[in-house]
């Protein structure tokens, strides 16, 4: 169960444990201030494809995320 | 006088809390980031008044956008702070208390939207959570008002205790037994000994946060409620965008009906029926030759006082700001505030990601431009949710060209619309394919490259009539105090440049140029410049030259893209900067001057 999967290549509904967020420090704060950070479970609400963001619910929240960092 | 601040996450319902306690009313909305400004106010607490701060919200204690920062040095000021949190959310808002528990700042949690966490099955015991934070805890619903007094009562304790002291650093947490006496609520406060931690870091918090989470909360299982459905069917692409469609076509046909419905059914009845017995007594008082005629009254067509085409400052003047904007402004301000509580304009964000990319922004970017619809002020102020500076740049640049406010809308429909929809229809068109090319280019041109979206979902909420309803009646008072003078004060200008000719003189000068690059008469050229002051103005005055439909359709185009009214330009120097206003003007003109020569030669 600890394969690495991009966000962007999981199907919608599926609940998934953060492993690794890539990106700038930048991107990494504004997550884990939402509450999204290496290990915790999200759960993919929808994703346009390679097109465009991809919602997840952590908690009671909902996130949308840019194509690139899903 | 002390100063009392009220922090949060973004969209926890803080300025609806202020209005609450001060009984000023701001601008609240169902989605993050509503408030870019801070507003202050006063509040009883006890026997003194206290200056009441509203800050933009923040996930954290690092500034991220320009709101951030400013919530950020606000609070090192205050006496007192009102963390206001989402009960519906504690985990992910608890973080944020912690980390200003920490700093030592004197805090009250608001345990806001406290209703709707109970709906929705989660049970929070505050009187551990009092316990576990050591600090007061209220829960408060502050659309209904409730809570309120407690909390009034818990921040008037926290004030004159002031300022824990600093904890050694690196101890354990040190619990103080300072309880606030004076705080008569012992349900509030009594038992809630205040406590400071050190600084933590990160990892640290969230543990934390979890412990507490897990302390004071717990969950019921419940199915997913009717608006969960629809909130998760419309962030998905196959139903999202036949969903975006249908709530896009049917705000604009609402928009449409409600405001043709007033001027037809109440306005221009009215107008008729009380103000034309007045001005048609004032007519035969004054000397049809006279300057106060000319000012007032206008030039009458035919012998008889025309609204649109005299021009007079009661006349015209009043007819454009009350029957024909008006409406429009009204019944774009009430589908406005209805999307924005009931919290769909998050999810038109990400539906509107990749094509907000192609133009160097992110989806967020489409709430500076449907407030731009409204006005471009608001509009403007808005990018400021937008994290980068290029990216400010770049949307408020697309405002200020491409998006016609409700005012130039209003006029549009009222004056081009009688010639034909396809007119109106047409201006639309060429605006939002300027919109597109035009962003593009900017994306093109500028170094840089645009950040990924990061925004928070918030649930659908149904739109509460009084939030609505206030917001709508402040949007209506800024439009007569804030709008009203500068359309009278553009009649009266156009009024006594006409009455002392100097009309002639600057068109014979310029009519060779406006003639021949956009086929226009040389009148126009007034309405044009007038549009810096105000656009409904300047179509008003394009009306009175009664021009074709198709110079219409490209003097008001030119008109929308050129300049901005001055209240934009104002805002838009103050957010930009001299030199990137700079920037911008010269971006204004070659493209309002290409698009006004390019349609001119392909219509």
């Amino acid at each position: 169960m600890s394969r690495r999967i991009p966000l962007a290549e999981i199907l919608d509904g599926r609940s998934v444990r953060v492993l690794e967020i890539q990106g700038g420090k930048n991107v990494r704060d504004r997550l884990r201030l939402l509450g999204i950070r290496p290990g915790v479970t999200v759960i993919k609400v929808s994703g346009l494809a390679r097109f465009g963001p991809t919602v997840v619910r952590c908690g009671q929240t909902q996130t949308a995320l840019g194509n690139g960092i899903s | 006088m002390k100063r009392v601040l009220l922090m949060g996450n973004p969209n926890v319902g803080k300025s609806v809390v202020f209005s609450r306690l001060t009984g000023i009313r701001v601008i609240s909305a169902n989605y993050p980031g509503t408030t870019v400004e801070f507003s202050q106010g006063t509040m009883s607490v006890g026997d003194e008044r206290a200056l009441l701060i509203d800050a933009p919200g923040v996930y954290g204690l690092e500034a991220s956008c320009k709101a951030e920062e400013i919530a950020l040095a606000m609070m090192e000021q205050a006496e007192a702070v009102i963390n206001v949190v989402d009960a519906t959310n504690l985990e992910r808002n608890l973080h944020l208390t912690l980390h200003l528990l920490e700093r030592n700042v004197p805090l009250v949690v608001a345990l806001n939207i406290w209703d709707d966490a109970q709906h929705k099955g989660i049970e929070i015991d505050v009187e551990k959570l009092k316990r576990e934070l050591g600090a007061p805890v209220v829960p408060t619903v502050a659309v209904t008002g409730e809570g309120i007094r407690e909390l009034v009562e818990c921040v008037s304790a926290t004030m004159q205790d002031g300022r824990v002291k600093a904890p050694e650093l690196g101890g354990e947490p040190t619990k103080h037994s300072l309880y606030c006496a004076s705080c008569t609520m012992k349900s509030c406060c009594s038992d809630a000994p205040r406590s400071h931690a050190a600084p933590r870091t990160e990892d640290e918090r969230w543990t934390e946060v979890g412990r507490i989470i897990s302390a004071v909360q717990s969950l019921q299982h419940r199915h997913h409620t009717f608006l969960e459905v629809i909130g998760d069917a419309s962030v998905k692409p196959v139903t999202g965008i036949p969903i975006a469609a249908a709530v896009l076509c049917a705000s604009f046909i609402a928009i449409r009906l409600i405001g043709e419905g007033l001027i037809r059914l109440v306005f221009e009845p009215s107008f008729n029926t009380f103000w034309m017995p007045v001005l048609l007594r004032l007519n035969a008082a004054l000397d049809p030759n006279g300057f106060l005629h000319a000012i007032l009254i206008g030039t009458l067509i035919d012998g008889r006082i025309d609204f649109i085409q005299s021009f007079g400052l009661l006349s015209t003047g009043f007819f454009v700001a009350i029957t024909m904007v008006f409406p429009y402004v009204l019944a774009f301000y009430l589908v406005l505030g209805l999307l924005e509580d009931f919290g769909y304009l998050p999810r038109l964000a990400v539906l509107l990601d990749t094509l907000m990319h192609r133009m160097g922004l992110h989806g967020w970017a489409v709430i500076p431009m449907l407030l731009g619809l409204g006005c471009n002020v608001p509009g403007i102020m808005a990018t400021r949710v937008l994290e980068s500076p290029r990216e400010r740049m770049i949307a408020s640049t697309l405002v200020s060209i491409a998006v016609p406010c409700a005012s130039l809308q209003a006029m549009m429909w009222g004056i081009l619309g009688r010639h034909g929809t396809r007119y109106v229809a047409g201006i639309y068109l060429i605006l939002f394919v300027v919109w597109i090319v035009l962003g593009r280019i900017l994306n093109a041109l500028m170094e840089g490259n645009s950040p990924e979206l990061i925004l928070e979902i918030p649930p659908y909420r149904l739109p509460s009539v009084r939030t609505v309803g206030y917001k709508l009646w402040m949007r209506m008072v800024s439009y007569f105090k804030e709008a009203v003078p500068f359309v009278l004060l553009g009649v009266l200008i156009v009024n006594v440049l006409n009455y002392l000719n100097t009309f002639t003189i600057i068109a014979d000068a310029t009519a060779p140029f406006i003639t021949r690059a956009f086929g226009l008469p040389k009148e126009a050229v007034f309405a044009l410049v007038l549009g810096f002051l105000r656009k409904d103005v300047a179509v008003g005055m394009l009306g009175a030259l009664s021009l074709a439909p198709k110079q219409m359709v490209i003097s008001v185009t030119i008109l929308c893209m050129s300049f901005p009214c001055i209240a934009t330009f104002v805002v838009l120097a103050r957010e930009l900067g001299g030199r990137s206003l700079a920037k911008a003007t010269l971006i204004m003109l070659i493209s309002s001057l290409g698009v006004g020569v390019a349609l001119n030669l392909l219509l």
